[in-house]
């Protein structure tokens, strides 16, 4: 009885180790399977790296993960693409026993990121223009590469252009906030207009800084069909504003408003570029005042006098949250006086702007007196409001002419009457009283 | 007395209508640089007016100089370029405003049909109409569209500088419209020259003839 029940045991341990052993051979396949429109070559690979913990370390002790979701990657838009055909590095008969040191994980994505262009040439051109491979370039460790915004494993179609999978706010998260109740995202979502994605202004993959002066506005007019034409029916000299005035400075009510002086050189009018470890204004603490600017400006024009440096302003949104809050046209500001008068919000936020080593602008405040001194007057003779940025000592030149002008006929009245008093005192014929 | 027509019609229709323009224009002008402080009609009203009127100044001060220039009066505002008669004779005429004329002494200065200003008077209305007049008349035109004349607003040194010279001459404007009107009573009678730049006749002490 003990003798069967022991060879029942072993006969059952028997048959489970060959159950299991089964299965994990027949895994690849079962996964083949199930997994129709994934390559039957990448079923291989999905065998190892569809394991949950696989990972690898780096040379800089960070390890990075190395697993494939299976299910997503199935679904996604590369579920059809051979690994090799990414992963051109690796051969199968020596994947194995590779051991490949990797610097890091940053470091992997970047080279391996190369091999996009393969199949997307065109989207890759069009990154290299953009600030995104400019932060790359820059060595900026959180510059954008393909697979930062297009996860190769998990890209469904169509996900990066709907607006809950949108990659920009994985960075971009504060501005998504802003761009989240504007005008752009709420219409989309009660179906009213079309969809106005990051993308739609900023561009998918040439991705534009906001802050450039072909930017934004460009975006804007691009959709907003004959707007210039809406605009000058009942603002003078629209054209104008829309040189010196980026939309959202009305479009956008509440926002905190700034003067952003462009320092430009050249007859293309290009943002002066700053050298790494060298600011172009050096007052730490301290804001640029009138004779700074003015020194900078004499100083830059004795140097290099065919430079034609100048300064370029521009009334823009501060913060790039705000410049997202776009509102409807109906509550955007259309009150002159909202600019044009002495100590408008517009103009108590001053800033100069170059353009950093990478592109980026770099900003340096700037004391908002300039607006209103005579000193700058050739310094930034470019952006002028009238009432809200007018030179003071105009205005007591003003009054003085007002005193003269009542004062002269008053003063000359007064001399008669003392001529006329002093020759009676003095016996002295008064001479006539002037009629009509 | 007697009478002399001083003032021919298309001279008196741009007078008055050269005035009346210079007050909308210092009144627009106050409300677009003072807005929020000033608000009677508002900044965008104010310059919608200002630009029209100031067209039809230019319009008027064509008339004007087309008068001028195909009349002999027209030596009236040209400079003598005798500094030494302009002084002494500018010291004469103030002497006159600042003394003479309260104790009855005739004016120095014997008007004619060509020689209607005396010595003050020709160099003020001279740099007035010869310079700042088309100087506020110009610039006015490149801040009426900075974009359309951008090459030569960027020429004279930006908007900023061209605004800053209009202000200027504004500024002396809003002192010459207060000032003017009683310069104007200080001919023969108080309203003698009022009435000659409504009838063209100015009335003249006889033994000044």
């Amino acid at each position: 009885m003990n003798r069967a029940s022991s060879s029942l045991a072993r006969r059952g341990f028997r048959l489970a180790l060959i159950a299991a052993v089964t299965f994990f051979c027949l895994l690849p396949i079962c996964w083949t399977a199930a997994q129709a429109q994934v390559p039957a070559a990448d079923t291989r690979c999905l065998g190892c790296h569809a394991r949950r913990g696989l990972f690898k370390s780096m040379e800089n002790s960070d390890h990075m993960s190395m697993v494939v979701p299976a299910d997503a990657y199935a679904k996604s838009v590369h579920a059809t693409t051979l690994c090799t055909d990414c992963h051109t590095d690796v051969k199968a008969a020596t994947h194995l026993e590779t051991r490949k040191s990797i610097k890091s994980a940053r470091a992997y994505a970047i080279a391996s990121g190369a091999v996009c262009q393969n199949c997307h040439d065109k989207e890759s051109r069009e990154w290299r223009s953009s600030i995104h491979a400019a932060l790359v370039t820059a060595g900026n460790d959180k510059g954008p590469i393909c697979t930062n915004c297009h996860p190769p494993h998990t890209e469904t179609p169509g996900m990066s252009r709907s607006i809950e999978n949108l990659p920009c706010k994985s960075c971009h998260d504060t501005i998504f906030a802003g761009y989240a109740g504007s005008v752009h995202a709420t219409a989309r979502k009660d179906d009213k207009a079309a969809p106005v994605l990051c993308s739609g202004c900023h561009n998918a993959h040439d991705v534009s800084i906001a802050s450039s002066p072909t930017g934004p506005k460009h975006a804007c007019l691009s959709c907003h069909d004959g707007v210039l034409q809406k605009h000058q029916a009942w603002l003078p000299n629209a054209s104008l504003h829309f040189e010196m005035v980026s939309c959202p400075v009305c479009h956008s009510p509440t926002a905190a408003r700034r003067v952003d002086l462009q320092l430009v050189e050249g007859t293309e009018r290009t943002r002066h570029s700053e050298k790494a470890g060298v600011p172009t204004f050096n007052t730490p603490g301290k804001s640029v005042d009138a004779i700074a600017l003015y020194n900078l400006l004499q100083t830059t024009a004795q140097q290099t006098p065919n430079l034609h440096a100048a300064l370029r302003g521009r009334l823009e949104v501060s913060t790039p949250e705000q410049i997202h809050q776009l509102a409807p046209k109906e509550q955007a500001i259309s009150r002159c006086d909202t600019c044009h008068s002495a100590g408008a919000a517009a103009f108590q936020s001053v800033s100069i702007s170059v353009a950093g080593p990478d592109g980026l602008p770099i900003r340096y405040v700037v004391d908002k007196e300039v607006l209103s001194s005579a000193m700058s007057l050739g310094a930034i003779s470019g952006f002028y409001a009238i009432g809200g940025t007018r030179i003071g000592v105009l205005d007591t030149l003003l009054l003085l002419a007002v005193l003269a002008g009542v004062g002269v006929p008053a003063a000359h009245l007064l001399l008669g009457v003392l001529v006329r008093r002093h020759r009676k005192r003095r016996g002295m014929t008064p001479g006539p009283q002037r009629i009509d | 007395m007697h009478r002399i027509y001083i003032h021919p019609l298309p001279v008196r229709i741009w007078h008055w209508l050269n005035a009346a323009g210079f007050v909308a224009m210092i009144l627009t002008g106050m409300q677009m640089r003072y807005a929020g402080t000033i608000e009677v009609i508002g900044f965008r009203t104010a310059v919608r007016m200002h630009n029209w009127i100031g067209f039809a100044l230019i319009a008027n001060y064509c008339l004007w100089l087309g008068f001028y220039a195909t009349s002999s009066r027209i030596r009236c505002y040209l400079p003598e370029l005798n500094l030494r008669k302009f002084f002494f004779g500018s010291v004469r005429q103030m002497k006159y405003y600042c003394y003479g004329m309260f104790v009855g002494e005739p004016n120095p200065h014997q008007i004619s049909i060509t020689n209607k200003f005396n010595p003050m008077q020709a160099t003020l209305y001279q740099l007035v109409m010869v310079v700042l007049v088309p100087v506020q008349f110009y610039t006015g035109v490149l801040l009426w569209d900075v974009q359309r004349f951008a090459a030569q607003v960027n020429f004279l040194g930006g908007i900023r500088v061209v605004d800053t010279v209009h202000v200027l001459i504004f500024i002396f404007f809003v002192a010459y419209v207060l000032v003017h009107p009683y310069l104007g009573t200080l001919g023969a009678t108080r309203t003698g020259q009022y009435k000659a730049m409504i009838s063209g006749y100015e009335e003249v002490p006889d033994e000044r003839k």
